[in-house]
């Protein structure tokens, strides 16, 4: 029964599960593309791979794989809960017919094993497509030996799918007790999910969290000089676990901050701003939700920016410098990489939120705003969005390049890459306000009367 | 004195030749056929008829917040079939209040702010003791700061009919208002809706299928069909069942 229903819940929501399957499609294809790169230098000559500058492909991949994968995760868990809020209604309307908690968590790791399946051959392909064209480049800059080249890709792709669907079936088990941890009366009343403070689980988690981040940020900034790389991977490490934090407490974070925001706001702006603080302080969850994946991708991109460009000073010097070009140029295909991630999370998340207020906006159309008033309120809130979560990464970031900067060079203040860092912050507001306003647009089409009621 | 200003300045809303259909299935579906009806100011009408018989429709039409396929609608002077969306929307801010038969509040507001939200979008700032009033008459003091989600259905509906009339609207549009509410809590929705029409001289257009509530009413319009099939002057409870009955639909 929940096999059929899970394909026929895929069928009919099939944007519900976009996100979701760019994520895991992503995720395949990144675990792919390590694992053939990994293999590459098989039956190369020790000798002609000591030849190579850099820090060889094997560390290459490990450096590149530990953030990214777990960066892939953390937006395949992220957009899994987003196809489940799609379906929330009829999930809770399941309940009331009497399907079990049991059967629910079922039919949610159907849907998600469906969705690795779908996107497995495609993801697999990806995956041997970058591998290829990263060894050339790496090859290209004398970091891989000439003679390396992909082999099959078909052990990797097994490795990744297998990954993949267990970390989204496992990722299915824990978002379905969203579903199943309320009462089916309860959770049948709260259609779109609740919006309950966070729990003391999770705030423990965030507090546990947090400590492991300024672990870490102590542990980068007490590195020696000669151990600039320790410090460095220390510190994106710890950027990823703060990040981690920042999710976990991300309701009570937005609710602390949009409260002094939102007092501005009102003041400047009587009416949408009114609107807009009401409606964020309303749903401190919905808006934690959509501001995390934009904290993460700001956070991690600015962090490694900033601390490639503190390190790139410290080093300054020639034998440091052509291992530094190369080590920018490795740092900028990763920040590539992590932006897609961010960009899938951004847009799954501003996309499912602001499509699911579709009765909200044809209500406020029928109290008498117009079409434009509304997507004034959709603007101003996406901006405070974007706002809030490049808050919250730049405060990450500070504290983590400042503990590199500390180690690298003596001083806590780090040579900001201020062209990279505002390109950074320029990406997130144009993802977030055009998404969101595309979102809303799609969702007034139909006229305000079929909408509500 | 000419014939046109006379019925604008006693007629707070009219409707001439309404139609109105849903596509479906690539076939239109008409929902309102030919509706002509006029709404006298300070009077209380209510709308009766089977379910699916266009009430709603009826209403949405009149309020201004759907479109006919032909046919006229006015509002004393104003064409409201002819105006563009921006100056229809600021129009109906001013001068309609509506109840919705469902899904009436934002979900992220409190029932202060519901009930604040019209005013604020019309650019006014009402009064905290006009709120806190408002919510008072429709027996919700003590209860601005909660969400709709903490409220129920029937209190869910009163702080809608506490939006609706906080802003004085001179037309009241009301679908089903007393539906989700016990006898008493209903029976004291509708002595505020007469109190507005008798004491503000508001017009109020109510749906509802409970004959008793029609009472309350000035008069009683019967639709079935897209059509308006009676008319019923001083209705009471059992005049009122007696004429469903021989629609030959409702219980
Ligand atoms: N958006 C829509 N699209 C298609 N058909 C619609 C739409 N809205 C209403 N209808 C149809 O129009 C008819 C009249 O609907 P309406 O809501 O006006 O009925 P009603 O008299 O208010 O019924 P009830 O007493 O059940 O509320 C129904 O058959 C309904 O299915
Ligand atoms: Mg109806």
């Amino acid at each position: 029964m929940t096999a059929v229903l899970a394909w026929s819940q895929l069928r009919r929501r099939p944007a519900g599960f976009a996100g979701l399957a760019a994520a895991l499609l992503l995720a395949v294809a990144t675990v792919t593309a390590l694992g053939a790169l990994l293999g590459a230098e098989r039956g190369v000559s020790a000798a002609e791979r000591g030849q190579m500058r850099g820090p060889g492909l094997g560390l290459i991949v490990g450096a590149f794989g530990e953030i990214t994968v777990l960066v892939a995760f953390f937006v395949a868990l992220n957009t899994l809960g987003f196809a489940l809020r799609h379906q929330y209604r009829d999930l809770a309307l399941l309940r009331t017919l009497a399907a079990t908690p049991r059967q629910i968590r079922q039919l949610l790791r159907r849907q998600a094993g469906l969705t690795v399946v779908l996107v497995a051959a495609p993801g697999a392909l990806l995956g041997a497509a970058a591998a290829r064209a990263l060894l050339v480049a790496l090859q290209h800059r004398a970091m891989a030996a000439p003679h390396a080249r992909i082999h099959s890709v078909l052990p990797a792709a097994g490795v990744a799918t297998a990954a993949t669907l267990l970390v989204a079936v496992a990722a299915a088990s824990l978002t379905a007790r969203q579903v199943t941890a309320p009462a089916p009366a309860a959770a049948l009343a709260d259609s779109s999910g609740p919006d309950r403070r966070p729990g003391a689980v999770r705030l423990l988690a965030a507090l546990a969290a947090l400590t492991g981040g300024a672990l870490l940020v102590r542990l980068a900034a007490t590195r020696p000089p000669a151990e600039v790389d320790k410090a460095a991977q220390a510190t994106l490490l710890a950027a990823l676990v703060l990040l981690v934090a920042v999710a976990l407490a991300g309701p009570l974070l937005t609710t602390l901050v949009t409260a002094p925001l939102g007092r501005v706001l009102r003041t400047v702006l009587p009416v949408t701003g009114w609107q807009a603080d009401a409606n964020l302080r309303g749903y401190a969850r919905r808006l934690a939700s959509a501001v995390v994946p934009i904290a993460l991708l700001t956070g991690l991109s600015a962090t490694m920016a900033t601390t490639t460009g503190t390190a790139l000073r410290a080093t300054a010097g020639p034998p440091g410098g052509a291992t530094s070009a190369t080590d920018s140029w490795l740092r900028q295909a990763e920040l590539g990489l992590l932006g897609g991630f961010g960009a899938i999370a951004t847009v799954t998340t501003l996309v499912t939120l602001t499509g699911e207020r579709r009765r909200e906006f044809a209500l406020l159309r029928l109290l008498g705003a117009t079409r434009t008033d509304v997507l004034r309120v959709v603007a101003l809130e996406a901006a405070l969005t974007a706002a809030l979560g490049l808050l919250l990464g730049g405060a990450v970031t500070a504290a983590t390049t400042g503990a590199f900067s500390l180690a690298a060079t003596g001083s806590p203040v780090p040579t900001v890459p201020v062209g990279t860092c505002a390109r950074i912050a320029a990406a997130a507001v144009l993802l977030t306000v055009p998404t969101a306003l595309a979102a809303a647009t799609v969702a007034m089409r139909r006229p305000p009367t079929a909408a509500a009621g | 004195m000419n014939s046109i200003t006379s019925t604008e300045a006693e007629y707070a809303a009219r409707a001439e030749g309404l139609h109105r259909s849903y596509r479906r299935g690539g076939s239109d579906i008409p929902v309102l056929r030919g509706v002509t009806v006029e709404f006298r100011r300070g009077t209380f009408t209510a709308v009766m008829g089977p379910s699916g018989s266009g009430k709603t429709t009826l209403l949405h039409c009149l309020a201004g917040m759907d479109r006919p396929d032909r046919g006229q609608v006015w509002w004393g002077p104003a064409a409201v079939h002819a105006l563009p969306e921006r100056r229809l929307a600021r129009l109906r801010r001013e001068h309609v209040g509506f109840v919705f038969q469902a899904f009436n509040l934002m979900p992220g507001m409190t029932a202060a702010q519901n009930v604040e939200l019209p005013g604020r979008m019309a650019g006014r700032r009402p009064a905290r003791t006009t709120v806190r009033d408002a919510l008072a008459r429709v027996g919700l003091a003590g209860r601005e700061r909660q969400r709709p989600a903490q409220l129920s259905g029937g209190q869910q509906q009163r702080v809608a009919i506490a939006r609706a009339l906080v802003s004085r609207p001179r037309i009241l549009f009301a679908d089903e208002p007393t539906g989700a509410l016990d006898r008493t809590t209903g029976t004291q929705i509708l002595h505020l809706l007469r109190d507005t029409v008798d004491h503000h001289g508001t017009t109020c257009v109510m749906v509802t299928h409970d004959p008793a509530a029609a009472a309350h009413a000035d008069r009683v319009l019967l639709l079935t069909d897209g059509r308006l099939v009676a008319e019923l002057h001083h209705p009471t409870s059992h005049g009122v069942a007696e004429a469903l009955a021989g629609l030959g639909g409702e219980a």
